[in-house]
């Protein structure tokens, strides 16, 4: 049978002390490393199931355990696989998933990218 | 409340598997998995980038101008873990720091970026950067 602790502070003999909320609130729900190029895949992952292709640069990421709610906090970095760098944006936030876009330059067409990494950060439900 | 003193969490069952109970309490997730393996706020001000604060993070190699190699003081469990990260000069000009994998293959113990403009092309010094890594550590 597993342990279980059940406490509302974690306290280091050195480090200091910390509440347990941090612990939980503050821990990213889900994270993608995501090759773009062609059809999308992950390279690793936590929390996320499967992706979905939209089109070029558009694709939608699916959670395992979804979120308590659709305003949780994403963060996102691309980049092309030379010198251009990408911009990845948030289109839809949904509490089971989230569809971002990637593009350079300033057209805004969506593009193709090769690395895709967003962190997202909220409540579980 | 009750408070857990003590230096190390370890899983009973699997040594690297704590779980914790989701905000809602339907869910539960893996505590290691989520935890940011390092961090790095990097001031490129003076044209060398100097750490303001990080964690996991032992060595800044300046490479060229908004190029720069982060050493993890503990390396990852394999190379691809995900970066997260923004930049900026000042009141202006988002600038985005890259893995480029092409040329730089980030490592389990280092990774290179560049930082550079939403829409340009060579690398740029910001004023500052901001780096997050998660993944499985070794």
């Amino acid at each position: 049978m597993a342990g279980k602790i059940v406490a509302d502070t974690l306290e280091h003999s050195t480090a200091g002390s910390l509440d347990t909320q941090y612990v939980v609130n503050g821990s990213a729900k889900a994270w993608a490393n995501i090759n773009g190029s062609g059809t999308v895949v992950f390279r690793d992952s936590l929390n996320c199931t499967s992706l979905t292709d939209h089109s070029a640069g558009i694709f939608t990421t699916s959670f395992t355990n979804s979120m308590n709610n659709a305003d949780y906090s994403t963060t996102a970095t691309s980049s092309l696989n030379n010198a251009y760098s990408g911009d990845m944006i948030v289109m839809i936030h949904a509490t089971g998933t989230v569809k971002t876009k990637t593009y350079y330059g300033s057209g805004y067409a969506g593009t193709d990218v090769a690395i895709n990494c967003h962190s997202n950060f909220g409540d579980l439900a | 409340m009750s408070t857990v003193i003590t230096d190390n969490l370890t899983g009973k069952t699997s040594a690297g598997d704590v779980t914790i109970t989701s905000e809602g309490g339907s869910a539960t997730m893996q505590l290691q998995q989520g935890l940011a393996k390092g961090f790095m706020n990097m001031d490129f001000s003076s044209g060398t980038p100097t750490a303001q604060d990080s964690f996991n993070a032992s060595v800044l190699t300046d490479n060229a101008a908004g190029d720069v190699t982060i050493s993890f003081s503990s390396g990852f469990g394999n190379a691809n873990y995900t970066s997260v990260g923004m930049g900026g000069n000042t009141s202006n000009s988002l600038r985005t720091p890259q893995q480029n994998k092409a040329t730089h293959t980030p490592t389990t113990t280092q990774c290179r970026y560049q930082v550079i403009y939403s829409n340009g092309v060579a690398p740029v010094d910001p004023k500052y950067c901001g780096i997050v890594n998660l993944g499985d550590l070794a």
